[in-house]
């Protein structure tokens, strides 16, 4: 079965040296429940297979690709396809017709970048003749800021988890901001002495003792020293005085817009001024500019600092491609390196793709 | 089915004793009649047929409108029925059957009080012990929309149907949503429950089913329960009865 816009489309996936892949309708669910973020999991269909094994049908082509190419690929693969997804939606159908393109295992990360970018947008010329514009982002220009920061790796995951939730995000940063309600007070008089003499061993040692004498064994869930780690933690970010300009640093950090064309410049401005050290991710960034800039993508690009998505394993690049009145997205992608070691992959493995929802030319103009 | 009122009253347990001793005090006591005691009668009234079911399926009774009026816990309604809103309307609080369904940890826990501190745990988890977090419940879907309305998404149910407060400490789940009542099982295990984990306040309800085929005589039944319930003093919100009669 071909539709028309396969038939337009996969030559250019082909000419990217893409393979085209067909693949199954039903999975596993655990890959899916495991790894997809709250917004797939909760539309997804599960149902029981013959001995009873969790079967979904495939909410995405992403998962499903990345697992075929652990089991079947030696080193870097391009891959194109083009189905049937399935989610519940508030309104409309639940199954909607998707296709896309995956970059896996290429070291060059800007080049792959660039590259996927730029077809992207060529797919997205193929299927309508209304004007584009690309939206781009960076996770790990954002992480190398929370780092920067100096931020305890609680707050850099909080934060990076609401990152392209705006408001969750700005909940975040106010409670960052707002006075530290000390923790250590709700402690009983053992465990705070400890906590605030900043005593880990010890701290280690009383929540072993506890753990015993209340029977609950070490096997499987966290460990005393994670939970005397968090504990401690916590105190230094009560201690943490600076955490009204940080909040700010974040704001200025998110408002941050420009043409892409100025996106290097202007980050570059914003960590001197800030005294923000953002070394490789910023090296990182111009050198995906320049090779973005030699490819030229047939559509305007804007950078918005506070463009993302929360899934955790997107690393790098994210981007959309509008199209003049559409109300959805034509097309988003973006760099997901991370994800292959969840699903896995014995190491990280580069990776980065996109997806066009074929159905969103029918959804209508913007509201 | 007669065109009379089908109550559905539980079959089991402390709810159905309190039940029993609610609805003989307001003059509707209920009687089985047949040798298996699935089926029953209210005595003098013969146009009121009576369901011994369990609580969980009374709740979906009147979710699939099967019986027009049931005596079930808030805490099934909200667990067992999807848009529980648009096919069950519960009526009057019953004053019995209270219950808490919460979010409860391990008191060794004590870095964890509220859900933000559980969405950092969560968060951590799988990098650290290679899985998500799991929390044990018979609640499945209350724990999915308590969890998604906190924004926590990295977590997985295991699925209990036996004591579930016993899981953390068998190590077959990290935390648990159960439900209490006086919170000494949850203490005697070592659990404690979280500052804003309180999922559902529960309590045993007089419930309608807003999909049922509500003939006028069935319409009449009920009415004169809810006259009786509203005359023992407790309050009902007759609002929330179906107005409409058939289907």
């Amino acid at each position: 079965m071909t539709s028309p816009a396969q038939d337009r489309l996969r030559p250019l996936y082909e000419k990217a040296g893409a393979h085209w892949v067909e693949l199954p309708v039903l999975h596993p669910a655990d890959p899916f429940l495991e790894t997809a973020g709250e917004d797939i999991r909760r539309r997804m269909f599960v149902t029981e297979g013959p001995q009873g094994e969790r079967l979904a049908l495939r909410p995405d082509f992403t998962i499903p690709l990345c697992l075929e190419h652990l089991r079947s690929a030696d080193g870097a693969a391009r891959y194109a396809y083009e189905g049937l997804v399935f989610r519940r939606h508030e309104a409309g159908a639940p199954e909607r017709l998707e296709t896309g393109y995956e970059d896996i295992g290429r070291p060059d990360r800007a080049k792959a970048d660039a590259e996927v970018l730029a077809l992207a947008v060529a797919c997205a010329a193929e299927v309508t003749d209304k004007p584009l514009t690309v939206r781009l982002g960076d996770i790990g220009v954002f992480t190398a800021v929370l780092r920067a920061l100096g931020l305890p790796g609680r707050w850099r995951r909080r934060l990076r988890r609401s990152f392209g939730l705006p408001q969750a995000l700005s909940a975040n940063l106010q409670r960052m901001a707002a006075p530290p309600q000390a923790e250590t007070e709700r402690l009983d008089p053992a465990l705070a002495r400890l906590v605030e003499a900043g005593k880990h061993d010890e701290l280690i040692g009383l929540i072993d003792e506890r753990r015993r004498a209340h029977g609950h064994g070490e096997g499987a869930g966290r460990t005393s020293a994670e939970i005397a780690e968090r504990l401690l933690e916590s105190r230094a970010l009560s201690d943490a005085a600076a955490a009204a300009h940080t909040v700010d640093v974040l704001n200025r950090y998110m408002a941050l817009e420009a043409p892409f064309t100025e996106a290097e410049a202007r980050l570059s401005a914003f960590a001197e001024t800030q005294g923000l050290d953002l070394g490789a991710a910023l090296e990182a960034f111009a050198e995906r500019a320049a090779t973005i800039a030699a490819a030229a993508p047939a559509a305007p690009i804007r950078f918005e600092a506070g463009f993302g998505r929360p899934l955790d394993y997107y690393t790098g690049l994210v981007f959309e491609v509008r199209a003049e009145n559409i109300r959805e997205p034509l097309a988003g992608g973006g760099r997901y390196d991370r994800l292959m070691e969840m699903l896995g992959a014995e190491s990280a493995i580069p990776a980065v793709g996109f997806t066009m929802g074929l159905d969103v030319l029918d959804a209508g103009p913007k509201p | 089915m007669s065109a009379g009122l089908i109550l559905a009253v539980p079959s089991k347990g402390r709810l159905m004793e309190k039940s029993e001793v609610l609805l003989a005090a307001i003059g509707f006591p209920v009687e089985k009649s047949d040798g298996r005691n699935y089926r029953g009668r209210v005595a003098g009234s013969d146009d009121i047929e009576v369901a011994f079911l369990s609580a969980a399926e009374i709740a979906r009774e009147l979710a699939a409108g099967t019986v027009h009026l049931g005596i079930t816990g808030a805490d099934l309604v909200g667990e067992s029925v999807v848009r529980a809103d648009e096919t069950i309307a519960l009526l009057a609080p019953l004053g019995f059957g209270q219950a808490d369904v919460v979010v409860a940890v391990p008191e060794l826990w004590v870095d964890v009080w509220t859900m933000a501190d559980l969405d950092d745990v969560a968060a951590g988890f799988r990098a650290r012990h290679g899985r998500r977090m799991r929390i044990a419940t018979k609640y499945w879907n209350l724990t999915q929309r308590f969890f998604a309305a906190h924004g926590i998404a990295l977590y997985r149910v295991v699925e209990s149907l036996g004591a579930t407060e016993g899981a953390p400490a068998a190590g077959t789940a990290d935390l648990i949503v159960d439900i209490t009542t006086t919170g000494s099982t949850l203490a005697a295990n070592h659990l404690k429950v979280l500052d804003d984990g309180v999922i559902l306040r529960s309590e045993a309800h007089l419930a309608a089913s807003r999909v049922a085929e509500w003939s006028d005589s069935a319409r009449a039944r009920a009415d004169a329960i809810l006259n009786a319930v509203a005359a023992a003093g407790i309050a009902v919100d007759r609002e929330r009865l179906p107005t409409q009669t058939g289907a």
